[in-house]
């Protein structure tokens, strides 16, 4: 029975952005190249082998209302890891409904474009979706990827995730900072 | 996990075509585990098979032209339903799919694509990070297959314990993965439920994986010539991960909704599989035993998991007693892994030449890696992921069938279009 299987399970979801346990500190920390000048991509940031520090999510624009947010989320050419870590954030253990986030899937009701990875060939698709988007429009680049490869397209991105990938805690932190929250 | 050094011959008969690149073309005997390298000028020789118009973007060929009124629709990039930079050319005149071409060329590697991977003229252990983030959800299968390579052309045996903790990533990618698929299956099912449930299990193991190897998705645990491990311990999560599995696989059992949108949804039979050279679970589902680990010395007496009925249900099913069967294998080669570096790394690069190549069975099957070194670095890389292949199998599978069994039948094969990037 699904419903005796949940309660046996309790709550598993996180308190934050209001308590942070040991565990949730350490995905959002993020650890540091040892020698940046080999590393393939510059905002990485998640060496097995380096430094930890606290990951500094860049915020160049926010949304100026606090409300529920809808995010249209583009894969343009990630390893898919990205991806996997935006789609964990469905997960009872980050539920981020509860926060007022919402997936859209179309970038027409969408507030934040959440873009990951890069390729070329997807620039065109990526740069419709963005115009298919009312305003205000906010681009947020999520993962090593997207921060340097949007650097390559038309559009700026406004709040920047480093990491590879990033873990959906600190996408769950980058959104509500755009969204003006304090963390 | 095989690895085997380049040769030519010409006898293709009985073969599985498994990848066409620009100058090489390899076939597999499955059932031996021999692997032919053909020039490309004998192209001439499979140049028939469905497999090899997909792997060559000729398109055209596989495309269904029809007299009736019919629609073409282009389904994604960035369409709902598609979490992935990839689309679909679906044929249909309403309600039935008349035909299905994937098209993958929207992450594929070098130039014009995701440039910023970058394999060729790094040193190998440079290289191994790019490799790694080929495919991010398969990057233990990734970073396996181009260190055998690599250790190969330069005669580096590895110790036991580092072939243990490979062992433990690839098998621990295939756990995760295959719930994955699961829960997107569920999702498809309005599930809602058993999705959050599936959803926090894949958590369990992701956290698992950062413990175990510092990183969620296994990137920077593989070295050339060993590994590096940090809180073997964390293994001990296994029990309660099992025994969640089970419960969750018992109650989706009894779930008719859940049972009836895979059942016979998507059928393809022994002979498809042949016909479109089809590995892995589409294989595996459809009764035909293509799993590279059977060739492996490093998987003594293994034996893949078949099931006959060829529908998504049955490749459900392979999923279900995989996940089970990789946790046994973890849990026998659970007692040689060590924490912290084994062998850190190896120096001697200017002295290797050479070339060879490497099979490792990803979660949605068998990966190709071929790596040419030369002066230090990498000269050559060509790889062909498993999804390459069966894109191909889903599109002939899903054929005939109706609109709402769509994502039925693509998340069955739990394919990404990352690991097709080999595509033109
Ligand atoms: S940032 Fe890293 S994890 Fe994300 S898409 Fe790029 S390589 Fe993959």
């Amino acid at each position: 029975m699904w419903v005796i299987r949940g309660l046996k399970k309790g709550v598993l979801t996180t308190k934050f952005p209001e308590e942070v346990s040991e565990e949730e500190r350490k995905m959002l920390r993020v650890r540091m190249c040892p020698d940046s000048e080999k590393c393939p991509l510059e905002f990485c940031v998640s060496c097995p082998l380096g430094e930890e520090r606290e990951a500094e999510v860049v915020v160049r624009r926010k949304i100026p209302f606090s409300k529920s947010i809808h995010v249209f989320f583009a894969d343009v050419g990630s390893c898919n890891a990205c991806n996997r870590e935006v789609e964990m954030l469905n997960n009872p253990y980050y539920d981020f409904h509860r926060l007022g986030i919402f997936f859209t899937p179309t970038p027409r009701h969408a507030d934040v474009l959440l873009v990951s990875g890069y390729s070329e060939e997807m620039v065109k698709p990526l740069e419709k979706a963005y115009s298919a988007m009312p305003r205000p429009k906010l681009v947020i680049a999520c993962g090593a990827c997207a921060v340097e490869g949007l650097e390559r397209t038309n559009l700026k991105a406004d709040v920047l995730i480093p990491g590879c990938p990033p873990s959906p805690l600190l996408i769950m932190k980058a959104l509500l900072l755009a969204r003006g929250d304090r963390v | 996990m095989i690895s085997t050094s380049v040769n030519v011959e010409s006898n293709v008969s009985g073969k599985t075509l498994s990848a066409v690149f620009d100058d090489f073309i390899v076939m597999i005997d499955y059932s031996s585990g021999e692997v032919t390298v053909l020039p490309s000028e004998e192209a001439h020789l499979v140049d028939s098979r469905p497999l090899y118009s997909f792997l060559t973007g000729k398109l055209d060929e596989l495309r269904l032209y029809c007299d009736r009124p019919a629609f073409r629709l282009h389904y994604g990039p960035l369409s709902s339903g598609i979490w992935e930079a990839g689309a679909f050319e679906v044929v249909s005149y309403g309600e039935r799919i008349l035909n299905v071409v994937p098209l993958c060329h929207y992450k594929r590697l070098g130039d014009g694509g995701r440039e910023l991977i970058k394999v060729e003229g790094k040193e190998p252990e440079v290289a191994l990070m790019e490799v790694e983030r080929i495919c991010g959800t398969f990057s233990a299968s990734y970073s396996t297959a181009f260190t055998m390579a690599v250790e190969r052309i330069a005669g580096v045996e590895v110790d036991s314990n580092v072939k243990a903790a490979r062992i433990a990533a690839v098998e621990l990618e295939r756990i995760y993965n295959h719930v994955h698929a699961i829960y997107r299956v569920a999702v498809a099912a309005s599930q809602k439920v058993a999705v959050s449930h599936l959803l926090a299990l894949e958590e369990d193991v992701l956290r698992l994986n950062f413990r175990l190897f510092g990183h969620r998705y296994a990137f920077g645990f593989n070295r050339i010539g060993g590994v590096r491990l940090r809180d073997v311990k964390a293994l001990s999560k296994l029990d309660a991960i099992e025994r969640e599995f089970d419960e969750l696989v018992e109650e989706l059992s009894v779930s008719k909704i859940f049972i009836d949108r895979l059942h016979n949804t998507a059928k393809l039979s022994a002979e498809e599989i042949a016909e479109l050279d089809a590995i892995g679970i589409a294989a595996k589902g459809s009764g035909v035993d293509r799993d590279v680990r059977k060739f492996s010395e490093n998987y003594p007496g293994f034996k893949p998991v078949v099931k006959t009925d060829g529908d998504s249900l049955a490749r459900i099913l392979v999923r279900v007693d995989e996940v089970k069967q990789s946790i046994s294998i973890i849990r026998e080669c659970e007692g040689e892994l060590r924490a912290g570096g084994v062998k850190n790394g190896w120096d001697g690069w200017n002295a290797v030449e050479g070339e060879a190549m490497a099979f490792v069975e990803s979660p949605p099957g068998d990966l190709l890696m071929y790596v040419k070194l030369s002066g230090g670095r990498v000269e050559k890389f060509r790889v062909r992921g498993a999804s390459a292949i069966n894109y191909l199998a889903f599109a002939r599978g899903v054929e005939g069938n109706i609109f709402t069994d769509y994502p039925f039948a693509l998340e069955s094969f739990g394919l990404s279009f990352a690991d097709a990037q080999g595509l033109l």
